[in-house]
């Protein structure tokens, strides 16, 4: 067993280990492009404190100023994170071909798109949410005296990101498989982050919606991709109700998992390439 | 002469227009991802004022207004000139830019005119239906000089959003490769959407007179809103546009004559 396990990496872990290159190979990009989507929660940043300076409650919908701009940033950090681009992948392999010669070679589909999005999402934490991240926090510290969440509270946020990052990965991964129906692939990606962006409390608190809509959200997948793995972060859910939402995390995931599945044996069988 | 571009502008629009009746799925998916994105964001402005009555002396009608003229200028430049993502991206580095060179016609006019970018009409349409619905409620009068300044006011922040394209995409003909750059820069026109008052002052100058998007939302919609510094709202508009286009023109010749086909 181990020595298959051992086989297993070898033949996977070099597409983790793409991204690392791609990133170090493009540094300037990389950076510009962190640096675009940071100037993003800046702004952010400064909406917000205007927004409690016209509001004579200290807390919104749930939420302190400090609160919101721990929210801010790292709803960003987790969603850029786990959002791991592999549907625009699918989209490109299908519509130039190429899909066809991995299909032939002794590799898994499946598994070679999972340990892409492993380095792409390992990649893009360390070099860019990390940093950030620990910025942010001392930052925080020193101005406003903001303390870090307890142990507890930070080993369920990662255990919750990580979740999260499941979730993203199967969810991605049946979307790319609409490249099998149409060719707009960037629309549809487009479409799908705004969706996702507004659903998914990336950009603004689900709190913040009215009950009924927040009630609709109960029975979507997307608050488990951003909201409440920044709940869990922020200390504003017990324990209990922690493993709850890491539950319906888990069977989301399974979810799309399963749907994955059946999805790319049904469309393997029908699939026909031009060229190639 | 110019006829002759107007003409020429036609045969390229007629091809686009065949394609997408070819492909009306891709136009429908594309149109509908902007409109989408566009919707999201006054959602946000609309949960925001749920919390407070106004932001900074703006009402949300006003707020709605601003927003909805920001898209203008911003989809104008998408709808004509968005090539030069392209030529940013990968033209110059894949050696496609030497074509643009051979043709008898000048090399930028033939790559805003190649392409048509009609995801934009999904910013457009909500952008126009905002600032409609907007001046309805807040009961704006617009007399023929307002409209003459609306409309100038909107080609000057298109011109801004060329320009600052154009400087920034150039920067390929030197470096093969500068689409981060322009998405770096292209960013801070997100600011621009929202009363510059929030910003500390830093980010307040940065908008306004080294990376001016500001005057392509807030400032000139700021003038429909209040009636108020006309010269400085309207005319700063222009004067930046005319300014930033001369450094874009600038920056764009250099680099042609700089520029080093990367072969093919």
């Amino acid at each position: 067993m181990p020595a298959r396990a051992g086989s297993f990496f070898r033949r996977y872990f070099p597409f983790t280990l793409s991204s690392f290159y791609d990133m170090f190979a493009y540094k300037g990009a990389f950076f510009l492009y962190s640096m675009g989507t940071t100037l993003r929660s800046i702004i952010m940043l400064f909406l917000w404190k205007a927004v409690f300076s016209n509001n004579p409650n200290a807390v919104i919908a749930g939420f302190t100023m400090e609160e919101m701009i721990v929210y801010v940033f790292l709803s960003d950090i987790v969603s850029r994170t786990v959002y791991n681009g592999i549907d625009e992948f699918i989209f490109y392999e299908i519509k130039d071909g190429s899909i066809a010669i991995n299909l032939v070679r002794p590799i898994s589909f499946h598994w070679r798109m999972f340990f892409l999005a492993v380095g792409t999402a390992l990649t893009d934490f360390l070099f860019a949410g990390l940093p950030i991240w620990i910025g942010l926090t001392l930052v925080l510290y020193f101005t406003t005296g903001a303390g870090l969440p307890s142990v507890l509270n930070l080993m369920m946020f990662f255990v919750s990101f990580g979740l999260s990052f499941l979730l993203m990965f199967f969810f991605n991964l049946c979307f790319g498989f609409l490249g099998f129906i149409t060719t707009n692939g960037w629309g549809l990606s487009h479409t799908k982050y705004t969706l996702v962006n507004i659903l998914s409390g990336r950009l603004i608190p689900l709190s913040f919606f009215p009950l009924w809509a927040q009630e609709i959200f109960k029975y979507l997948p997307f608050g488990s991709m951003t909201y409440t793995t920044l709940l869990i972060y922020l200390g504003k859910l017990t324990p209990l109700q922690a493993l709850g939402t890491m539950g319906i995390q888990l069977a989301w995931a399974a979810g799309f998992a399963v749907l994955s599945i059946l999805i790319w044996r049904l469309s393997v069988k029908r699939l026909t390439i031009l060229g190639g | 002469m110019g006829v002759r571009y107007f003409r020429i502008y036609r045969i390229f629009l007629a091809q686009h227009l065949k394609k997408i009746v070819e492909y009306r799925a891709d136009f429908i998916i594309g149109l509908f991802g902007f409109i989408l994105a566009q919707v999201g964001g006054v959602i946000f402005i609309g949960l925001l004022f749920q919390a407070i009555p106004e932001l900074n002396g703006w009402s949300l009608d006003q707020m709605l207004f601003i927003y909805g003229f920001a898209q203008l200028p911003r989809g104008l430049d998408h709808l004509l000139t968005d090539n030069l993502w392209m030529l940013a991206g990968r033209i110059v580095r894949t050696g496609q830019f030497d074509r643009y060179l051979l043709r008898p016609i000048p090399p930028l006019f033939h790559l805003i005119a190649e392409i048509f970018q009609t995801d934009a009409i999904g910013e457009l349409l909500v952008g126009v239906t905002l600032m409609i619905y907007a001046s309805a409620k807040l009961q704006l009068r617009f007399g023929a000089l307002d409209w003459a300044l609306l409309v100038i006011s909107i080609i000057a922040g298109t011109v801004i959003y060329f320009s600052v394209k154009l400087a920034t995409a150039s920067i390929a003909l030197w470096t093969k490769r500068s689409q981060p750059i322009v998405f770096a820069v292209y960013t801070i026109s997100d600011f621009a959407k929202y009363p510059i008052g929030i910003y500390p002052k830093w980010i307040r100058i940065l908008i306004s007179y080294i990376v001016p998007f500001a005057f392509t939302a807030f400032i000139p919609a700021s003038y429909f809103l209040t009636q108020k510094a006309a010269l400085y709202c309207v005319g700063g508009t222009v004067g930046i546009a005319a300014a930033l286009l001369a450094v874009g023109m600038f920056v764009w010749k250099k680099g042609l004559r700089a520029y080093e086909s990367s072969g093919s």
